[in-house]
């Protein structure tokens, strides 16, 4: 009876492991700053970058809004 | 400017796209920043910069010129050309006038005006290697009211074929003081 009580515990823990590390979304840039360098006025109109943004958590990442400042 | 993808799954990757466009930033160094509201747990708000520096392959000083009437009867002024380029040409000066008055403006009025210009090269360059030229700038204006404009810079400059700086033409409230 204890030995069943035990693996019933054991199994159920085994359950409850993974939603106690769940971690929700994460994010994650490459670099958080970059640098474009000299640019010549005239030559361009604009400076441009993309940043790499990685979801290193385990549910969707949902990005509201990206604003200057 | 900017982009950005909304959603991304657990694991993979997505942009942030920041863009800064050159005319609303001051010659020199600058550092533009987004903040990037997400419902991540780490960190709700994120900030992305830029840095860069401007460089202006001819800058043109003072930064709003104004004509004058001189002694000759012509519109005269001054200005100061910096640049790296040590054989720098001037091709060609004309002052475009702008909407700057209140009104409707007759179509002859907006014509650009050309103008006689001289050169002169400094004997040395410079801090930084910038050479400053003075270009001394006239024009024969004949109206009352004064303009305010473009004046437009034709160069040799692979760079800066074109440069541009407002400012205007003083119309002198005096009469013709000719013999």
């Amino acid at each position: 009876m204890k030995k069943t009580v035990s693996t019933l515990l054991l199994l159920g823990s085994m359950f409850l492991v993974p939603a106690a590390t769940k971690t929700g979304p994460l994010i994650s840039a490459d670099a958080d700053e970059f640098d474009a360098g000299t640019i010549k006025k005239g030559t361009v109109s604009s400076a441009k970058h993309m940043f790499k943004i990685k979801n290193t958590g385990d549910s969707v990442l949902v990005i509201r809004e990206a604003r200057p400042g | 400017m900017v982009g950005f993808d909304t959603t991304i799954l657990p694991g993979r990757e997505g942009t942030v796209t920041e863009e800064v466009a050159l005319d609303r930033v001051h010659d020199g160094a600058f550092t533009k920043c987004l903040t990037v509201n997400s419902n991540a747990k780490n960190k709700p708000s994120l900030q992305l910069c830029m840095k860069g520096f401007v460089k202006v392959p001819v800058a043109v000083s003072p930064g709003y010129p104004q004509m004058r009437r001189g002694s000759n009867g012509l519109y005269e002024t001054d200005l100061t050309l910096s640049t790296d380029k040590p054989d720098l040409k001037v091709l060609e000066v004309f002052f475009t006038p702008g909407s700057g008055s209140s009104g409707q403006t007759p179509w002859q009025n907006t014509l650009p005006l050309h103008c006689e210009f001289k050169l002169t090269r400094p004997d040395s360059a410079g801090a930084g290697g910038i050479w400053a030229y003075r270009l001394a700038v006239s024009t024969r204006f004949e109206e009352k009211d004064s303009k305010t404009g473009e004046f437009v810079i034709k160069t040799n400059h692979p760079d800066a074929g074109e440069v541009k700086t407002t400012g205007n033409i003083e119309a002198s409230a005096s009469t013709d003081q000719k013999k």
